[in-house]
């Protein structure tokens, strides 16, 4: 069994996730930003996408698919950025 | 005051005559450019002739020289047809059967990544073995392709105008019965008058509904002009017009229309009310500066270099266009990529920047890179200074 099939890999995993979500918070009360309950759905789903769209092109690059990657990068990249801004006026709302 | 105003206007008419000068000698030079021979094209497309003689009807016949005796071994035609940016020449070998022995693209000057789809796709060579007498109809007797239409029919009917050449004045068949092309006006061209005239009515008057009006128009051009129909205005339609492949009225309205929408309005009163009117990929800018919603201008120092880049990069495309008599040979317009997702590597990365850019600068495209602009900008001179 490797690192990353592991337990041990989930706990770490795990750990790192309720690290990020606390620094995100924090974050937030020193920018002012009141995180309202329905904003952490919205943060959630465009943190999956933005990793998801990482992911797709990293593995796509690791499959040899040149352009699926480029294209996915593109495209990912736009979209991300554009729900990004979406996202963080969102966030601004009192 | 006045005498630096004086000089302002001097430089200013030096620099149109400079560029229009330029533009001449431009067109001039491209009457001795000179483009692939006859005699290659004969040979691509009938390898088993030894010799072709040439008629009086631009129809090669081939000869096959065995044992001292001249025997046919078939016939070529090469014909044109007008495609998105200009004519679109196809070369079209014939057994003595009527039989499309081979078929190559003689010359094209449409855009490259879209024309790239109609040979990836196997076109013209896919007509091997078809029979003079087919029809060459889209969806029926040839497969579509996705995204080059236009370019595909262009193809066809050259093809189909070679073969029925070859197959009256060469195979003595009865000639199939020519329609006249018939007037195309539909949807789009209503929509498209729609738009302009909703377009250009918004911008002159000072109604309350204005407003609505504008969004409503360019709402529309980005779904119609954009995504439906995927013919927003480019420079190609400009480079088309400068080098003469205008096409025939009678099916190519919508271009008519879009090229009077394009020039008009600047030509007469100075005004680009295509830009903020109706312009699919300005809007597209326009509803992302409103999502990022902080509307900052370009510095103008940096607005400045831009502007020069832009015209500059304009000026070299429709140079290239005039030399070489192809509108489409220097394109780095990104709203067909937009709408269409078709589009070279490098097209697609500026593309996305322009995007990302967008929302947070008003307009970057149009006001740092947009080769219409820069036309545009170069009439509006003409009319100052003259």
């Amino acid at each position: 069994m490797s690192f990353f099939e592991s337990n041990i890999f989930w706990f770490i995993e795990g750990l790192f996730a309720c690290v990020s979500i606390i620094a995100f918070r924090i974050w937030a009360q020193d920018k002012g930003i009141n995180m309202a309950v329905w904003k952490w759905p919205v943060v959630i789903v465009w943190v999956l996408f933005l990793s998801i769209s990482i992911g797709f092109v990293a593995t796509s690059i690791g499959e040899g698919e040149m352009d699926a990657a480029f294209y996915g990068g593109v495209f990912g990249a736009v979209i991300a950025a554009v729900s990004g801004v979406v996202v963080w006026r969102l966030l601004k709302i009192r | 005051m006045a005498a630096a105003e004086d000089t302002i206007k001097k430089s200013e008419r030096l620099l149109w005559f400079v560029i229009l000068a330029s533009l001449v000698i431009g067109w001039v030079a491209g009457l001795f450019v000179h483009h692939s021979s006859i005699a290659d094209v004969l040979k691509k497309t009938l390898p088993e002739a030894v010799r072709f003689d040439s008629g009086q009807d631009e129809i090669y016949t081939g000869y096959n020289d065995i044992q001292g005796e001249s025997d046919e071994v078939g016939y070529v035609a090469i014909r044109s047809a007008h495609g998105y940016a200009g004519p679109v020449t196809v070369a079209v070998g014939l057994d003595k059967n009527g039989t499309i022995f081979n078929a190559l693209i003689v010359r094209q000057t449409e855009s490259a990544a879209f024309f790239r789809r109609v040979v990836d796709s196997g076109y013209p060579a896919k007509f091997k073995g078809k029979d003079c007498t087919d029809q060459f109809a889209i969806g029926d007797d040839v497969d579509a392709v996705t995204g080059a239409t236009v370019s595909l029919e262009a193809v066809s009917k050259a093809a189909r105008m070679a073969c029925s050449d070859i197959a009256v004045q060469r195979l003595g068949l009865e000639p199939i019965a020519k329609k006249k092309p018939e007037i195309q006006f539909g949807l789009p061209e209503i929509i498209l008058i729609l738009l302009i005239v909703a377009g250009f009515g918004a911008s002159g008057n000072k109604l309350p509904a204005k407003k609505y009006v504008k969004w409503g128009v360019l709402a529309g051009s980005i779904v119609f002009i954009g995504f439906v129909y995927k013919w927003p205005a480019s420079l190609i339609n400009i480079n088309s017009l400068l080098v003469g492949y205008w096409p025939g009225w009678r099916n190519h309205i919508y271009w008519y229309l879009l090229a009077a929408a394009i020039l008009l309005p600047v030509i007469l009163n100075g005004k680009t009310l295509y830009c903020s009117s109706i312009c699919p990929f300005g809007a597209t800018q326009e509803i992302l500066v409103n999502i990022g919603g902080t509307r900052r201008q370009i510095p103008g120092n940096c607005l400045r270099i831009l502007k020069i880049l832009q015209r500059s990069l304009a000026w070299v495309a429709v140079m290239c266009a005039l030399v070489f008599r192809n509108p489409a040979l220097v394109s780095y317009d990104v709203s067909a990529t937009f709408f269409t997702i078709i589009g070279q590597y490098w097209q697609f990365v500026l593309l996305a920047l322009v995007l990302i850019l967008s929302l947070f600068i008003v307009r970057p495209w149009c006001n740092c890179l947009c080769p219409l602009r820069a036309v545009f900008d170069f009439i509006r001179l003409l009319r100052r200074s003259l």
